[in-house]
């Protein structure tokens, strides 16, 4: 019995709206709770809400205590300098 | 050579070069340090956990992760993926030989969800147990050439624990053909759950099988005949669509969408 075709369509839907509002709608709600400036962020683009994740890795934006996300670092560069934090690990 | 190593060469490479560009916001389902210098993609895994620290549903990876997977399933693991290729070379290293246990299997799925998603969710992605802090590839790929770069030493009870973890998978390696792909590989286990709807897969010609069970013999990742077989519709979540199964076979596999397992 071969894997029915439907499932494999829904996924291929279900795959580009994930993509379509991942990199696009969600981003703007979880930038505006970011409270973080778009001047501070120069790496900010349309796929914000990847780049403030990108920008935790490197320890640049975190959660803080009452649950907003703020930008520790203003560039990127200053950014991958604390990657060491995240790194070695 | 053949063609899937010097793809798998290829990719090492084209996944670890950049020099002039990166593109970090995207991801592609293979595990390939972002922390690397020389990365040019995010890492799905690693993402994922950061996701998960956040308080937040990764729709753009997952949903990246689900399109790939729903058009070529594993095919990234088997063609793709650095660290299954340095597996793969450190399998023709003369050494002892052993067979791993399929329950072990069910492990990488145990990873998956609490050192990846449940602990960082709970602790944060500091966390000494977060599966990046932790990840083999990671340690080849990020610490170890942080640590020359930045001249260096990481602390030392969770850098003993990683590069102890780093050898204890090498060793294995050396023993068990793919074996962090097997037991341990996250992404493996996430992409696993694709491969059976897949529209890309190994397709055979069942008229030509002679049950020989040569596929088995051949096949890295361990799968038995019965798992994976055209004949009673299953297909394995542990299949890396490497072709190796059809080496020996007389039913002239391929890749394709058209009569597949």
């Amino acid at each position: 019995m071969k894997p029915p075709i439907i499932l494999f369509i829904t996924s291929i839907v279900i795959a580009l709206c994930m993509i379509i509002y991942g990199g696009c709608y969600s981003t703007y709600k979880v930038y505006e709770m970011s409270g973080a400036q778009k001047s501070e962020t120069p790496f900010y683009d349309w796929f914000k809400e990847t780049e403030i994740i990108v920008g935790a890795t490197f320890s640049g934006i975190q959660r803080i205590a009452d649950g907003r996300m703020v930008a520790l670092s203003s560039y990127r560069s200053m950014m991958h300098q604390k990657l060491w934090k995240f790194c070695p690990s | 050579m053949t063609l899937r190593k010097k793809v798998q060469i290829l990719s090492a490479i084209a996944l670890n070069s950049s020099f002039f560009f990166e593109f970090k916001s995207l991801c592609l389902p293979v595990l390939n340090c972002h922390s690397c210098p020389l990365a040019i993609f995010a890492c799905p895994i690693g993402m994922i956990g950061q996701f998960s620290a956040l308080h937040l549903f990764p729709f753009l990876i997952m949903g990246i992760l689900l399109f790939f997977g729903a058009l070529i399933g594993r095919l990234f693991c088997g063609w793709c993926c650095p660290f299954g290729l340095l597996q793969e070379l450190l399998y023709k290293i003369p050494s002892p030989k052993i067979h791993i246990a399929r329950h072990f299997e069910k492990l990488k799925y145990l990873i998956l969800a609490v050192l990846v998603i449940a602990l960082p969710f709970f602790f944060g992605s500091n966390t000494p147990f977060f599966f990046c802090k932790l990840c083999p590839p990671a340690t080849i790929q990020s610490a170890l050439p942080w640590a020359i770069i930045r001249q260096e030493l990481p602390e030392l009870i969770p850098g003993l624990l990683r590069v102890t973890l780093f050898l204890a998978v090498i060793i294995l390696a050396a023993a068990s053909l793919r074996a962090f792909c097997k037991i341990l590989c996250p992404l493996g286990a996430l992409m696993g759950m694709f491969n059976k709807f897949s529209l890309l897969f190994i397709t055979k010609n069942n008229a030509d099988c002679t049950r020989c069970k040569n596929c088995e013999r051949e096949c890295p990742m361990g799968i038995t005949f019965d798992t994976n077989n055209s004949t009673n519709g299953r297909r394995s979540s542990e299949c890396i669509l490497c072709l190796e199964c059809g080496r020996k076979c007389s039913a002239s596999r391929s890749l394709g969408i058209r009569n597949s397992l």
